[in-house]
């Protein structure tokens, strides 16, 4: 395997739902070790994108690899089983089940052997700061953990490439920089690769090493925050409205 | 999950030794009859509500009864199979026949998942009409157990077979089903293979109602396909929404309750109906825990002193 | 010539109740996407209602049969929409954000109903003694004019509800609600209103559909059953929740139904029907005439 290849790759990715075009022939590339973020619009093709990735969506045309292995067309269980695993929108833990519960779905696939598994999830309980709520049930938490959850949900399937589907939504300051602070250090400490789609532009600045922006199903912009905080077109179609 | 295992046992001798002893003591008569029939019934709640676990309601459950319970009979009538071989042998196929079901079927979800069911429960009776090897619409008779104290025997491997169901739902993958239940892409995110998942249930849940249907056709030593219309599928509902959808010992308490009832109290026919009816409607919109999680409610309240978090968890209400 | 006409005939008297049965169905579905199981209850309620009260409100007032029949109609019309409402109020009203929940409360009312109705009106079969004598032969076949009278007016019926469902605002609604229902419900329709409305709307067409048949055969309690099937039949071939689909899936299942009858048997054409339909909830569930996607 060739150590400078991208992890994930991208290439002309399309995806059509109907006479709707979702996503346009779309290129890029995620490097092992980095954040990167994903923002644009609502409507961009954000979601879209995570689906495909995941596997959740096959793509009308063009192609997706992971270590540079062609992987369009997988199954989502396939995708998660090499790798990529990926959170969800609103709510990305299973309301009714205890957090031990909840891990322990997330390493079911990925860890054999009952002692085993009870290890991984009290590990990766420790790692999110919920080793002392393990036997609450998951809806009883507040909204900053159950997010804290729902990545060591993740996390306990060992991805090599993590997907966060909007971590950060409606928590406030304190429970986002504790989010942030986690992706730092699962990256820092475990060499996990994240992808992130965010609409909260500011942390995404903050944590990410590049950004990908897109806009209409298409690549707008790439590079790092700076560059694309003075990309001018990204101004004109997203930054300056936000403002 | 040893203490788990432990439970389960335990709970098994309680319950189910008194019905085997109960099962000696009547064979041969109407209550041993009666026994054998609330057994089946208890089987046939225990795995609806296994599949309920995933969050379906599964009305192919009469059609995978019907299957066991000719898969049985016919061994065992025709070609003399000794009973428990022929038992095995229609639970067996149940469960194989659901794989291919399961296979096609869980693309679909809720209420169309549930009209599936539906109309696969009338398909199978249809076909067993038109069988003529297998009696056609008359039935299939001279099914005759082949051992003594058939009504502890049926007892027996009713508790076996609860007691299995308990065990699938409480282990690992009794906790991918009820992961499935609340949020089905994220279990695909983490590396599940959902579909598998959803048809192991299946199986599970369709070898134990074939099973039902055997016991029930060496209790009666006739079956016909109007045994096996989709009402038994949604007699086997009433049961669970009736006792209790919390646990599997309100399955089978709603199953009890209703069997007994129906049997000793009223005639057949229109009184069943009712009672089956109505008891279906009791416990979808009167007691939505049923009568078992309604009375777990009470006694709760009653040693706290005040009412409890509030907090609804499905399997915890049986005490784990 | 003879047969086909003859045939013709049978496929008309058949489909034309059917599908104003259908109809009702669909029109719930369309509004609470729930498939009613209760629905035939309604139907063979209003049936029994008029085959029960029709001759002794004749004996009583002395008016002609044909008199006594629409008095016998009319109440049992209010008789189904008092037992509609009722339901809607006890049971469904509930459950109008869980479909799977409202589809096994009607199961469970299936049940209950049909046992209540043995007892009130007992297992054996009622029927009505024709009121318009004679029988209408054309081109070799042979209708009488009570069926033909009836079939026109179910069909004229079906018109009605088509016409209600372009030109009203009830109907409009109910199309609105039964295509999108997130977006009717942003432009102001309220849901428990129009659940209410399209369920009575769908018990009235059970009770039409019920006094229609009541002239046409023998019913006894478990004709509701029978009914319901062949209904649910329909409404997956033509699309859940689509009118146009059910009228089409409803001509086409009489057909069926009157070729059959004379050319191979029921018992093959339901399982092959049975197949069908679980193929369509599969892979078609918006029906045999909806778009592919």
């Amino acid at each position: 395997m060739d150590a400078a290849a991208p992890l994930l790759e991208l290439r002309d990715v399309t995806k059509r739902f109907g006479g709707l075009v979702a996503v346009r022939a779309l290129n890029f590339a995620i490097h092992r070790g980095e954040v990167l973020g994903l923002i644009g619009p609502n409507g961009a093709g954000k979601s879209t994108t995570f689906n495909l990735i995941g596997g959740f969506y096959a793509p009308t045309a063009g192609e997706v690899l992971f270590e540079s292995r062609r992987i369009t067309g997988s199954e989502p269980h396939v995708a998660a089983r090499m790798g990529i695993v990926r959170t969800f929108q609103h709510g990305s833990v299973f309301r009714d089940l205890t957090v031990r519960d909840n891990i322990t779905v997330g390493a079911t696939a990925t860890v054999r052997g009952h002692a085993s598994r009870e290890a991984r999830v009290r590990e990766t309980a420790r790692m999110l700061g919920l080793e002392h709520r393990l036997d609450d049930p998951a809806q009883a938490l507040p909204s900053g953990h159950q997010r804290l959850l729902s990545i060591a949900i993740a996390m306990a399937a060992q991805p090599v490439l993590l997907c966060l589907d909007e971590p950060l939504a409606g928590l406030n300051p304190a429970e986002t920089q504790e989010v942030l602070d986690v992706i730092a250090r699962i990256r820092r400490e475990l060499g996990v690769t994240v992808l992130l789609v965010e609409h909260n532009v500011g942390a995404v600045m903050r944590i990410c090493d590049r950004i990908v922006v897109l806009n209409f199903g298409a690549k707008l912009a790439e590079g790092t925050p700076v560059e694309v905080r003075e990309n001018e077109h990204v101004i004109d179609a997203y930054l300056g409205r936000a403002n | 999950m040893r203490a788990k295992l432990g439970r389960a046992l335990l709970g098994a001798l309680v319950a189910g030794l008194p019905a085997i002893l109960f099962g000696v003591a009547t064979d041969g008569s109407y209550l041993g009859q009666m026994l054998i029939w609330a057994a089946a019934a208890c089987v046939q709640a225990a795995s609806l509500r296994l599949v309920m676990l995933i969050g379906e309601i599964n009305l192919s459950t009469a059609g995978f009864c019907a299957i066991g319970a000719y898969g049985a009979g016919y061994l065992g009538s025709t070609f003399g199979v000794p009973m428990l071989a022929s038992l095995a042998f229609g639970a067996l196929l149940a469960a194989a026949l659901s794989v291919p079901f399961g296979y096609l079927t869980f693309r679909s979800k809720g209420p169309y998942f549930l009209l599936i069911g539906f109309c696969v429960s009338e398909v199978v009776r249809l076909l067993l009409t038109r069988a003529e090897f297998l009696g056609g619409n008359s039935g299939l008779v001279g099914i005759v157990p082949d051992l003594p104290s058939y009504a502890a025997i049926a007892a027996f491997l009713a508790v076996l077979t609860i007691v299995a169901l308990y065990i699938a739902e409480t282990s690992t993958l009794g906790l991918l089903f009820r992961a499935i239940r609340n949020h089905e892409p994220l279990v695909q995110a983490v590396g599940i293979n959902v579909r598998r998942v959803k048809i192991a249930c299946l199986a599970i849940a369709s070898a134990a109602v074939g099973l039902s249907g055997g016991l029930q056709a060496y209790a009666n030593s006739v079956i016909a396909p109007g045994d096996f219309s989709f009402l038994l599928s949604v007699y086997a509902l009433a049961y669970v929404k009736f006792g209790g959808d919390g646990s599997v010992i309100g399955a089978c308490l709603g199953a009890v309750l209703l069997t007994v009832i129906s049997q000793y109290m009223l005639g057949l026919g229109a009184d069943q109906t009712i009672l089956f009816g109505g008891a279906l409607l009791v416990g979808l919109i009167v007691m939505p825990r049923g009568v078992y999680g309604t009375v777990l409610a009470l006694l709760h309240r009653l040693r706290r002193g005040r009412t409890a978090t509030g907090i609804a968890i499905p399997v915890a209400r049986d005490g784990t | 010539m003879g047969l086909a006409v003859q045939l013709l005939m049978n496929a008309l008297q058949i489909s034309s109740v059917y599908v104003l049965f259908a109809l009702g169905v669909t029109v719930i579905f369309g509004v609470m996407r729930m498939v009613n199981f209760a629905h035939g209850e309604f139907f063979s309620l209003a049936g029994l209602t008029v085959a029960v009260l029709s001759p002794p409100i004749a004996a009583a007032t002395g008016m002609p049969p044909a008199l006594a029949y629409l008095t016998a109609f009319l109440a049992a019309f209010v008789v189904v929409l008092a037992l509609a409402l009722a339901v809607f109020h006890l049971a469904l009203e509930r459950f109008l954000e869980d479909d799977v929940a409202a589809l096994t409360a009607s199961l469970g009312l299936s049940l209950a109903l049909q046992g209540i109705y043995v007892k009130i009106f007992g297992s054996d079969f009622h029927g009505l003694q024709p009121f318009i004598p004679g029988t209408l032969r054309i081109a070799g076949g042979a209708i009488a004019y009570q069926v033909l009278a009836i079939s026109l007016a179910a069909i004229l019926s079906t018109c009605g509800l088509l016409a209600l469902t372009k030109f009203t605002r009830l109907g409009k609604a109910l199309r609105a609600v039964s295509e999108d229902r997130e977006a009717a419900m942003l432009q102001g329709i309220r849901q428990r209103r129009i659940s209410a409305a399209g369920f009575l709307l769908g018990a009235a067409l059970a009770a039409l559909a019920g006094g229609f048949i009541a002239p046409m055969t023998v019913l006894q309690p478990a004709v509701g059953g029978d009914f319901m099937l062949k209904a649910f039949i329909i409404i997956v071939l033509g699309g859940l929740g689509s009118i146009p689909g059910t009228i089409l899936g409803g001509c086409l299942v009489g057909i069926v139904e009157s070729l059959a009858g004379y050319y191979f048997d029921l018992v093959t054409a339901s399982i092959i029907l049975f197949l069908f339909v679980i193929a369509m909830l599969l892979f078609r569930p918006r029906g045999l005439w909806a778009h592919a996607g």
